[in-house]
């Protein structure tokens, strides 16, 4: 649950999702298949990102009727389009997903029946219930948090050994293996875990099996804590952050509980800077505007970049009281008025800012693309020199996007 | 299975219809919803959104207010938000969840305009019936409430010209330039002024089944003649069997300009076109008959291997992922490409 920031006001709705919603999440579950049972325009978005994102051909749909609604009859219609789908696709997936929207939390449906009954048909299939529920978002869990809690909830209820297993639970995508938390972990003979990476799906019940989680997102932690307590893997409340300390110590959190040796940070640090510093200097003094689609914490990015010679104008926030008061702040949900001329040579950190601005070179990142790290930074401090140097509005990238 | 859809995506709702029409009329609208129904709209509903954000925006729905019938909740917010945006008129517009519980959209409106004094109209769109029904509803709304006297009968009305017909908004001014006399066009490089104008066109043409509600209204009620379809320039040379997929109004159009063609509406129960189906496997066994098929990209996996299968994107179907092929108007072009 959260607190409703809009201050009573209608919100305002972004189109810049970087291609990321909870379908395309879901479908980290290798070898998983989704079928969407909702009014039909629920999973407008979702099948258009998968046409645009190569992924269609794992999601199908169950378009409920007024009809369907009214009579209730939909539990066995599910049912009967759950058979149809596995026994029509080949191979069949090893996960088959049933996901909900708004008007199931409404209705207060128990799908338990229609899974047990799925999975008593296909006994090789794991049957599980998703929920794409913005609704319950101040009365429940958030969408996010319930994807990740409920993911992870359908693997088998039996432990597994332990092995040298570290699992990466809530990234979108799975870390590069130069990241240097990727590399303290390879190079002392750990497995890093990203299930998004794998098409096997024997890697998400491999998940039990992990010596440590590290929660990458805040929406993970339900996730990792239910983990805990069914398979006893300890957990590290790391976030993506593009923040010096924080980064320095993860990598030393990481470090402590596998007992592996540490590299050198403060050199690792220095360089970082020293990178971004030149970064700064390539760009010439062009205003930065950030929001938070590119990175959940856009206020720790302001505050490296600006300690590393970058200017930063603007921050675009969910929440702008966490945004350093002598910043120049706007609320990304609530209608005021955004400039959209372009007037100001900005490089924009994020679509939405981008669009707000009219900026017309723009940085295309949504939750830090999973560029974590030393490693992260300067892959970012590249994006803004390359941003400089290639203008492309939102709207281009829209276009260059397209199929 | 009926209603079970494992290729084509969903297409266009009727609430994204009703905020098509909305876009350019300097009206606050409010889809009452949790957000996803907004983000639909947004992301892949409406391609002017990338030019200049409209002010469409969620009511941002909760559980407890949708529970409780909290309209009062609603009715604030946009009252609160008209006092920033000066509207010219607010529109409340239905979704899934605003269905459940029966939410009276028009008691809604009535209310706000009492408060604020602005137009406001309520439209209990579900997000289940198509964009054409929602558009159609709004564009008669507007003719019913804006069209005033009659002092001049000249140019032409166009009626239904919406974005999601075309797979970008430069195809849909292309749209215009097909009537030199226009007067007018409802929802369409129009502003709100343009509204209480409509009743002084000589003639009506209706581009989309969105615009036949309001052109029948305006015919009744001031004797507007009105024509259905596009004019578009006949294709002369002998080609295959050919069908063609997509809104009724210009599917049938431009079938009729190609000949040996015949037409397939996805968005209504009845109306010009032969058939009338979103079902995979209707449209599949249909398509099998036709030695050319003309319709969406994300139709292609439903035609017959062998027939010749010509991409024409639209927003209503495939929001404007797929790049520029060819468009309704290019009868030529599309002429070429016929076997």
């Amino acid at each position: 649950m959260i607190a409703d920031k809009t201050n009573g006001l209608p919100r305002y709705c972004h189109p810049y999702h970087g291609g990321w919603d909870v379908a395309r999440i879901a479908l980290d579950i290798p070898e998983s298949r989704i079928l969407f049972v909702c009014p039909i325009s629920c999973a407008r978005i979702i099948c258009l990102n998968a046409i645009k994102y190569d992924y269609k051909d794992r999601i199908d749909v169950l378009a409920l009727t007024e009809e369907d609604i009214v009579s209730g009859n939909y539990e066995e219609k599910t049912i009967e389009a759950a058979c149809e789908v596995l026994e029509r696709v080949s191979p069949r997936p090893k996960a088959l997903i049933l996901y909900v929207s708004c008007i199931d939390a409404m209705l207060g449906n128990d799908h338990s029946f229609q899974t047990e009954e799925i999975m008593a048909r296909y006994p090789d299939v794991n049957c599980l219930v998703l929920k794409m529920c913005p609704i319950t978002r101040y009365s429940g869990d958030l969408p996010l948090v319930a994807l990740q809690h409920d993911m992870y909830q359908a693997l088998p209820l039996e432990t597994v050994p332990k092995e040298k297993t570290v699992a990466f639970i809530g990234a979108n995508i799975a870390f590069d293996p130069e990241c240097e938390l990727v590399r303290l972990l390879t190079d002392n003979g750990y497995r890093a875990l990203h299930i998004q990476a794998s098409d096997d799906y024997e890697d998400y019940l491999a998940v039990r099996s992990a010596s440590l989680n590290l929660g990458v997102m805040p929406f993970a932690l339900s996730a990792c804590k239910m983990l805990k307590e069914r398979y006893g893997t300890p957990f590290l409340p790391f976030f993506l952050r593009y923040d010096l300390p924080s980064i320095k110590a993860t990598l030393k959190a990481v470090s402590e509980a596998l007992s592996l040796p540490l590299p050198d940070l403060d050199a690792m640090e220095e360089e970082t800077r020293s990178f971004l510093c030149s970064c700064a200097e390539q760009i010439h003094g062009t205003a930065l505007v950030i929001d938070s689609t590119a990175t959940l914490f856009p206020d720790a990015l302001r505050e490296t970049l600006t300690s590393c010679g970058f200017t930063v104008r603007s921050v675009y926030a969910d929440d702008v009281s966490r945004v350093s008061p002598d910043v120049d702040s706007g609320y990304i949900r609530v209608p005021k008025d955004r400039s959209y001329d372009g007037s100001e040579p900005v490089i924009a950190i994020g679509m939405a800012a981008a669009s707000f601005e009219g900026a017309s070179r723009t940085v295309n990142l949504f939750y830090d693309n999973g560029e974590w790290g030393f490693y992260g930074l300067k892959k970012l401090g590249e994006r803004i020199v390359q941003a400089y140097h290639h203008p492309r509005s939102a709207r281009e990238i829209k276009k260059e996007e397209r199929r | 299975m009926k209603d079970l859809f494992l290729t084509l995506p969903p297409f266009a709702p009727d609430y994204g219809g009703a905020c098509e029409v909305l876009y350019e009329l300097n009206a606050l609208v409010l889809i009452h919803d949790a957000s996803g129904c907004t983000v639909n709209y947004v992301s892949f509903d409406e391609p002017r959104w990338h030019e200049k954000a409209g002010t469409v925006y969620s009511s941002g729905l909760t559980e407890i207010d949708a529970v409780m019938g909290n309209d009062d909740v609603l009715i604030d917010k946009a009252v609160k938000a008209a006092e920033t945006l000066d509207p010219s008129m607010i529109a409340y517009i239905g979704s899934s969840v605003p269905m459940i519980v029966g939410t009276d959209f028009e008691g809604i409106a009535k209310e706000t305009e009492e408060r604020c004094g602005i137009p406001s109209f309520g439209f209990d769109c579900n997000g289940i019936r198509s964009y054409v029904e929602g558009a159609s509803r709004v564009l008669l709304a507007l003719a019913e409430r804006f069209a005033g006297e009659k002092t001049e009968n000249k140019g032409t009305l166009v009626i239904g010209l919406l974005p999601l017909d075309d797979n970008n908004t430069e195809a849909s001014r292309e749209v215009l330039k097909l009537f030199p006399d226009l007067r007018t066009s409802l929802s369409f490089d129009v502003s709100f002024e343009d509204l209480s104008d409509m009743q002084n066109a000589e003639k009506i043409v209706v581009v989309s089944r969105s615009g036949l509600a309001a052109a029948e209204f305006l015919n009744k009620k001031y004797g507007i003649p009105y024509t259905v379809g596009l004019p578009l320039k006949a294709y002369e040379k002998p080609h295959g069997s050919t069908l063609v997929i997509g809104e009724d109004v210009r599917a049938y159009s431009l079938a009729k300009a190609l000949g040996n063609a015949e037409a397939l509406d996805l968005f209504s129960s009845d109306g010009l076109a032969r058939w009338h189906t979103i079902d995979e496997e209707e449209i599949r066994i249909i398509a099998s008959a036709f030695r050319n098929v003309i319709a969406d990209p994300v139709f292609q996996p439903l035609a017959c291997p062998r027939s010749n299968f010509i991409p024409m994107p639209t927003v209503s179907v495939s929001g404007g992922i797929y790049k520029d092929t060819v468009g309704a108007l290019d009868v030529e072009g599309i002429g070429a490409m016929l076997k």
